[in-house]
């Protein structure tokens, strides 16, 4: 190799090192900012400088009971369960090698919904207990679609089939339940579409232990993920346990999936768009790609719940129909523009 | 090194390879041939560890290899399957850097010894000038080594390949041929590896294992293999025979099918 040509690796190497670094520290300032603007925004508006005198000296305790007891619960909220289930999305693309594998494939969400119906809509009385049953709900569908996909091994192929299927009938139980109580559906269609709508410190708290598990065990399986995109066979080669690391990597996923939906209901969307879009923008590394999922998720549902609870004020609109309704030419943009994506 | 026991796999309870024996000494190049679904592809991948036998041992350097820990075979053994696929932005330094997983543990991060051996193995597969491009850019033949720099990354002893030649046009498969043979000859590496073409098994293998409907037909250094008689009972074709005028090894050109006929008074015999 000639010096020059060295000389022009080592700006390469440089080059893309400090693309993803600089991307880090965008991504990061930008979900700053919009935390900030999350606090800001709402029924009343405050000033960034009314918000901090508030903080420090307490003198306006009306700005302060809102921005710390019902705006930061709330943008925190936000970032736990956007980042949750970028995350879970992105581990599910590694596992599956799929593109359009994303947190609902596994069922953990339509069980999740079928069970927080039921409760809903049969057990009225019991809906406190909607967040533990759904969560319980959802683990046991993906239980269940693990179940149906294991034949002396889990192959990929499989968990993606038993997944349609372990949907469809789930699915069409919360539809059955939907027409049988439609008198009843009202108060079930802001969870089914997901809101962050009058969530306080104590969901903060309840989410918090489990997310964070959830993620430290994903951030150390980034080498397991990177591994297996090249394929069972020289994944295996390599001396991974793909079983294993099957069955590790979609439980952490149906887990993140699973918290979150049971506390702030369906919001789907996330999970399959922002490792795509992070992929685009930092490669497909999941060293870099997996810890910028998990913030550009927290970014976009913080933003989508901005959106959600301004722009029909004082209406508020579930914050997963902003998400699709938003989000999705924003992909298609991202798409077209990258080069050489999605082949 | 490498030493299979009685191995059979079934599939649905068919057999696919029946009692299959072999014993491959260090240092060897070994070809595995035999027509379409005889069960090669399926003996390579029962030997690697990465599918399981119904029946049968295989020993890696005298231990079991499926009660091996994965990763502690992993250093020892690196299998190169037929159809590979890498993430469309991974360029060939990234795929070769793959190669060290299995030396490190989940925490740690590649250091500098693990970066020379990346570097050593990109040069010992000639990459250097591809070395920043992604490798679903290179053409096949480049592609292909990029993959055994990634399996020489892992610093094994043995090297399994299963049709690494394949899809090639004639020069890039003696590219590879020739890069096995260096990586042979120099590191002393033992080369297992299943080829179609019969003459390119013939000149670089010093042994070969022919299977036919999964049963261990004959093996032998190229000049036993290489016959009239196990082209016709194997492969069913009339061959011509000859000797490379370099290396003394057997060449064969076809000349044709065997007629039903001969293949029914053939069957006849044999039963």
């Amino acid at each position: 190799m000639t010096s020059q040509s060295a000389k022009d690796a080592q700006f390469a190497v440089r080059k893309r090192l400090a693309k993803r670094i600089g991307i880090f520290i965008a991504e990061i300032s930008l979900l700053v900012i919009l935390s900030v603007i999350s606090l800001r925004f709402g029924s009343v508006r405050f000033s960034t400088g009314e918000i901090i005198n508030a903080l420090i000296d307490g003198s306006d305790s009306t700005i302060r009971t809102i921005v710390v007891n019902i705006r930061m619960p709330r943008t925190a909220l936000a970032i736990l369960v956007g980042a949750s289930l970028a995350t879970s999305g992105a581990l599910l693309q590694a596992v599956l090698r799929n593109p359009l594998a994303s947190p609902g494939l596994i069922g953990v969400i339509s069980g999740a919904s079928l069970s927080a119906i039921t409760i809903m809509l049969l057990f009225p009385a019991l809906t406190a207990l909607v967040p533990f049953v759904a969560f319980i709900g959802g683990l046991v569908a993906t239980l269940l679609v693990f179940t149906l996909a294991w034949k002396k091994g889990m192959s990929t192929i499989r968990i993606i089939l038993a997944g349609v299927a372990v949907n469809a009938m789930l699915g069409g139980g919360t539809s059955l339940l939907s027409v049988l109580y439609s008198d009843r559906i009202q108060g079930v269609i802001m969870w089914l579409n997901g809101t962050l709508a009058g969530k306080s410190w104590d969901q903060v708290k309840l989410l918090l232990p489990y997310v964070a598990v959830g993620l430290l065990v994903a951030v150390l399986s980034v080498n397991v993920a990177n591994s297996l995109q090249l394929g069972d066979e020289a994944a295996k080669n390599l001396g991974v346990r793909l079983n294993l690391a099957r069955i590790v990597l979609c439980s952490t996923a149906a887990f993140l999936t699973g918290i979150s939906v049971a506390v702030v209901g369906i919001i789907g969307f996330i999970g399959l768009i922002v490792p795509h879009v992070s992929r685009l923008l930092v490669g497909s590394d999941y060293r870099f790609m997996l810890p910028s999922s998990a913030i550009l998720g927290a970014v976009l549902l913080v933003s989508a719940d901005i959106v959600a609870r301004t722009v029909f004020s004082p209406i508020e609109l579930p914050v997963g129909v902003i998400m699709a309704v938003l989000g999705g030419p924003f992909f298609l943009y991202l798409l077209r523009k990258v080069r050489g994506y999605g082949h | 090194m490498i030493s299979a026991k009685g191995l059979s796999v079934a599939y649905d309870k068919k057999n696919v390879v029946s009692n299959f024996t072999m014993d491959i000494k260090e240092g060897e190049i070994v070809s595995i041939i035999g027509p379409n679904g005889s069960g090669k592809s399926t003996l390579l991948k029962v030997i690697s560890r990465l599918m399981n036998a119904s029946n049968g041992v295989t020993y890696l350097e005298g231990k079991d290899v499926h009660r091996l820990p994965t990763k502690e075979v992993a250093k020892k053994l690196a299998i190169l399957g037929q159809h590979n696929h890498s993430p469309s932005d991974c360029t060939v330094r990234d795929l070769v850097a793959y190669g060290r997983v299995p030396h490190k543990q989940w925490y740690e991060f590649s250091n500098y010894d693990d970066n020379s051996i990346v570097d050593w193995a990109i040069s010992v597969t000639g990459l250097q000038e591809f070395e920043h491009r992604g490798v679903t850019t290179l053409s096949g033949g480049e592609r292909q080594r990029a993959w055994v720099a990634m399996a020489l990354a892992q610093k094994t002893k043995v090297l399994i390949l299963d049709e690494p030649t394949t899809y090639l046009d004639v020069s890039h498969q003696l590219e590879v041929m020739e890069l096995l043979k260096k990586i042979n000859e120099e590191y002393k590496m033992t080369i297992i590896m299943v080829l179609h073409d019969l003459n390119q098994a013939s000149k670089y293998s010093d042994r070969m294992y022919v299977i036919n409907k999964g049963n261990l037909v004959m093996q032998g250094c190229p000049s036993e293999v290489i016959t009239k008689k196990m082209l016709r009972d194997v492969y069913k074709i009339d061959a011509h025979i000859s000797a490379d005028q370099v290396s003394g090894k057997p060449l064969f050109f076809p000349l044709g099918l065997l007629k039903n006929k001969d293949t029914k008074e053939m069957k006849s015999k044999i039963v």
